[in-house]
């Protein structure tokens, strides 16, 4: 076991120095002149000029990619042209956010899509496992913008239940940051207020960016599921007089838990890229957003940042998954 | 007069398919007595599983239809019973022992924690409640009576860690736990290496000495069957076409088809001539002919075979379903 | 094989040829059987062969062809739906209908050019390191792990942003992040055929590598290539809306569903036509596209016909 997870760290370290070199040749050896870019479309030419010694664009390559790394490595990740901020500053006040909406989402969509999956196998072609392969399959194909659009429009103009858009209401205390996640922050200080009213700003862009993870677990849940019941195992235990429902949660789902694994880590992907457009919907201030308002800007540094941070997580929490595989599955740790 | 335990009637079996209805069995009958050794021979597809199968009640019940028969157990009818009668029996009455024990264990738990979910069930269904670490010790003994050796580091191993033998046993531990009357093993040693098919055979054969049980052995190989049993069934395309003792059927088979499978083994001494085989191939089950469905490839059918199925007849200490058995 | 012109030779190209029609005659059975038996499969042939024809034939049956690149005609401005304009009209005026028919042209471009620009990319790769194996296989795959570990849209975003906003930019950002998943495909098919006996009989029958490539190899891919761009495009076309609608995509006054989300939602909730059928027709065009390619996947991998 111990060699599988430093093979595995071996293979996570390589894959962030790849991250590092793609974010550094996406800035600096993508057409057009990288100080230009970092300048912004309204500098003049002695801004460019400065920010390329700054920055040190007139230097050589190889020199340039040593300075990124020795730079980031300092927490360095430049400054925005649009805040002024240094982008470590913007990044570290988004990503709470961020990391607190797709939580809650990721465990929607889990919770939701194993539990659906379960139910269509379990009860395979009666009515309610037709429901759910209905319900899976246009739920992939729904766009999450026009999905959050429709659900704002429902529940909050015209139901009023929840709010439209926003993180905490202007007029609600916000709490004195321990882990830097607000409803966790605010429960820890016993600010129930707050704590509530955060969590019913939450609802709604959890609910839309689970949306796609939570069909598609749930379709594949169904259908690892289906071939688990089918296997050898399930007669035997059955045989010997076990019942079929503590086989089908025993066995079966912990044997189909495992290529579901591997497709949460890849929904987990696919939900990083959408919380862009889910915090665009909902002006939810976090890395998605701050992605695209300085991305419209032409604000390249603070793009980069997002990048390299979620594409940091990304890589991480896949390490995680695949530890989590090798504690499911004592095949691979013995292989 | 020994204690009949199973006793099949009549039993009829349908699978209900896309393709149409699939006559998986018809008509059959089975008998087994405390303390018997019943082989089933057939090749595949000719419904030993199945029946088998339909014993315990596994057969899911949407495609399979039983259109009559009856299966008693102790004589009390268990055809069609409910889950929760049929979980009294199965493991605890009547327990099954399946092919490719590969397949037959869940690959992410040790064999030690699935034997104790076992114990533990017929455990609950009994009443009695035993600790952790009691039922750990009695399965530790029960896996080296069957020839485990080292018994306690294979309770805390991986199936894909055992070997094919190794994993057998476990199986078989598995399905004498519950301390049962009957063992059905299905192709028990039709996965695993000739040499461990013979140590497995003998185990089994030391388990009806030690623990008169009654066994049931399946198998397509007639050479296993007749080594552990004293009785044969012989099954053709879902039909009994001859029951006897396994010596009698070896020196004097009574029916076509047993006399084809029989001349059909190469023996040592034939040193010219072709290998004999049976022409023809099993019949369609979706649409299986009307009379002996041996007929089409029997050398002796006549139009009265094509006809009329025949029913087992007794001659002398054996069942027959031949129009023309005795009379060769 | 060449020169010779024996009867035996005959016969037996006779018999090829016959068990070649056979064989044809048995697809078309099965694409029957598929569109027949599947209504899911059937609907989304059908919902894609609805949207084709719109990409092909768009400007012509549009009803007011000259809104389709944004005339201005504010006296039409935000007029609901009615029967000069069956989806009502956007804020300069211009026929929706017109609009999202045209766009539909745009979209399906997007989206081809992504799937068809992912697959030239990556089925090479794929091919060559699935065959070659070895160094060459552990250095593309190398690469193509570390573009999977990256989630795509927020790449595509950082690609866009150092290139530039536009279509032509988005499409090729997007384009980059989809490789890859050609490449594992192609790959991993190409190990599993490369061990099949009969690419050993040709082998030893002295077919050069070349060879193998083109007449076994390739075509056991396009199976696989055919299901997963199916499938992809639905995906590509969900994306580069997404861009669209978050504005490095298409500018107006092009047609693009995504980019004219965008601007609805500022008309939102009272203009609300002007949200809804944009998003309508991008999410009936993706589900056509995920259902057919299901269907393709049902029907040319029968292991998986339980889904």
């Amino acid at each position: 076991m111990a060699r599988y997870i430093l093979r595995r760290l071996l293979v996570l370290a390589g894959m962030l120095f790849g991250l590092l070199c793609t974010t550094f040749l996406v800035a600096n050896v993508a057409p057009g002149d990288p100080a230009a870019l970092a300048a912004g479309p309204n500098a003049t030419r002695a801004m460019v000029e400065t920010l390329r010694r700054e920055y040190g664009f007139d230097r050589p390559l190889a020199e340039q990619f040593w300075i990124y790394i020795r730079d980031i490595a300092h927490g360095n990740l430049g400054r925005s042209i649009s805040t002024t901020h240094p982008v470590t500053e913007d990044v570290a006040k988004a990503l709470p956010n961020t990391i607190e909406l797709v939580a809650a989402a990721m465990g929607l969509g889990i919770a939701g899509g194993v539990g659906l999956g379960i139910v269509a196998a379990v009860r395979r072609d009666g009515w309610i496992d037709h429901l759910i392969r209905v319900f899976a399959v246009s739920g992939i194909a729904l766009p999450t913008f026009w999905f959050g659009l429709l659900l704002q429009l429902l529940f909050a103009v015209q139901l009023g239940w929840l709010p439209v858009s926003g993180r905490l209401g202007i007029m609600t205390a916000v709490p004195q940051p321990i882990t830097h996640l607000l409803i966790v922050d605010a429960l820890l200080r016993g600010m129930w207020g707050t704590a509530w009213q955060a969590m019913g700003y939450l609802i709604l862009p959890a609910v839309v960016l689970s949306f796609p993870c939570l069909a598609s677990i749930a379709r594949v849940t169904r259908a690892e599921m289906i071939e688990c019941l089918a296997q050898d195992y399930m007669t035997g235990g059955i045989a010997q007089g076990l019942s079929p429902r503590r086989m089908q949660l025993r066995h079966a789902l912990r044997n189909a838990m495992l290529p579901i694994l591997a497709l949460i880590g890849l929904r987990f992907g696919w939900m990083l890229g959408g919380t862009v457009l889910v915090e665009t919907v909902f002006d939810w201030p976090g890395l998605g957003l701050l992605a695209v308002t300085t991305a419209l800007l032409s604000d390249f540094k603070p793009v980069l940042g997002v990048t390299l941070v979620i594409g940091f997580c990304f890589m991480t929490t896949n390490f995680l998954i695949d530890l989590t595989y090798a504690w499911l599955d004592p095949r691979l740790r013995h292989g | 007069m020994t204690v009949p335990l199973l006793e099949v009637r009549k039993l009829s079996l349908q699978f209900r398919t896309f393709d149409g209805v699939y006559q998986a069995l018809d008509r059959v009958d089975l008998d087994v007595a405390a303390g018997d050794t019943v082989g089933i021979v057939g090749e595949t597809g000719c419904g030993k599983s199945v029946l088998a199968k339909s014993v315990l009640g596994l057969l899911p019940s949407p495609p399979a239809h039983y259109p009559g028969g009856e299966i008693r157990w102790r004589g009390a009818n268990i055809l069609g019973a409910p889950e929760s009668r049929l979980r009294e029996v199965r493991g605890l009455q009547v327990a099954m022992v399946f092919q490719d024990p590969m397949t037959f264990l869940d690959p992410l738990y040790t064999v030690g924690d699935q034997v104790r979910e076992v114990v533990r069930q017929h455990d609950r269904v009994r009443h009695a409640r035993r600790g952790k670490a009691e039922i750990r010790r009695g399965v530790i003994e029960l896996f080296a009576r069957l020839g485990l050796r080292d018994a306690g580091r294979v309770y805390d191993m991986y199936p894909h860690q055992l070997s094919g033998g190794m994993r057998q046993r476990v199986l078989i531990a598995m399905a004498l736990s519950g301390q049962p009357q009957l063992l059905i093993a299905d192709e028990p040693t039709t996965a695993l290496d000739v040499t461990v098919q013979g140590q497995i055979l003998r185990l089994l054969q030391t388990l009806v000495e030690e623990m008169s049980l009654a066994i049931v052995l399946i198998s397509h190989d007639l050479g296993v069957v007749t080594s552990i049993c004293r009785r044969v069934v012989v099954m053709y395309a879902g039909t009994v076409v001859e029951t006897a003792a396994a010596s009698d059927l070896l020196t004097a088979p009574l029916h076509p088809y047993t006399r084809g499978l029989l001349s059909a083994v190469p023996r040592l001494a034939d040193t010219a001539g072709t290998l004999r085989g049976i022409p023809g191939q099993i019949p369609n089950l979706l649409a299986p002919p009307a009379g002996c469905r041996f007929a089409p490839r029997c050398p002796t059918a006549t139009s009265l075979c094509q006809r009329e199925r025949p029913e087992l007849r007794i001659i002398g200490g054996s069942a027959v379903a031949c129009h023309h058995a005795g009379a060769a | 094989m060449s020169g010779q012109s024996l009867p035996l030779t005959a016969a037996m190209a006779a018999e090829e040829r016959q068990a070649r029609r056979a064989h044809r005659l048995r697809q078309l059975r099965l694409w029957r059987r598929l569109f027949t038996r599947s209504f899911s499969s059937a609907l989304g042939l059908a919902i894609v062969t609805v949207f084709l024809v719109f990409a092909a034939f768009g400007p012509w049956i549009a009803p007011y062809p000259a809104d389709a690149m944004g005339a201005v005609n504010m006296k039409l401005s935000l007029h609901p739906p009615n029967w000069q304009h069956w989806f009502g009209t956007d804020e300069m005026g211009n026929d929706l209908l017109t609009r999202v028919l045209v766009g539909t042209r745009t979209s399906l471009q997007i989206g081809l050019t992504i799937t068809l620009g992912a697959a030239a990319i990556g089925t090479p790769l794929g091919l060559l390191s699935g065959y070659v194996g070895g160094g060459t296989r552990a250095a593309i795959m190398s690469l193509t792990d570390l573009f999977l570990s990256m989630p795509g849209l927020v790449l595509a975003i950082a690609i866009v942003a150092a290139l530039g906003p536009g279509i032509t930019n988005a499409t090729i950002a997007l384009a980059i992040v989809w490789w890859p998943g050609y490449v594992r495909l192609i790959d991993a098919k190409t190990l599993s055929v490369k061990e099949e006996p009969y690419i050993e009989v040709a082998r030893s029958l002295g077919a050069s590598r070349a060879r193998i490539l083109f007449r076994y190899l390739l075509p056991n891919c396009v199976s696989p290539l055919i299901v997963k761009a199916s499938m992809d495009m639905g995906a590509a076309i969900l994306a580069a809306a997404g861009l669209g609608f978050i504005g490095l995509g298409a500018r107006a006054p092009t047609p693009e569903w995504g980019a004219m989300l965008s601007i609805a939602r500022g008309y939102l909730p009272q203009w609300w036509w002007y949200a809804v059928f944009p998003g309508t027709a991008i999410y009936l065009s993706v589900l056509g596209f995920n259902l057919l390619g299901d269907g393709l996947r049902d029907m040319l991998d029968p292991r998986t016909s339980s889904g």
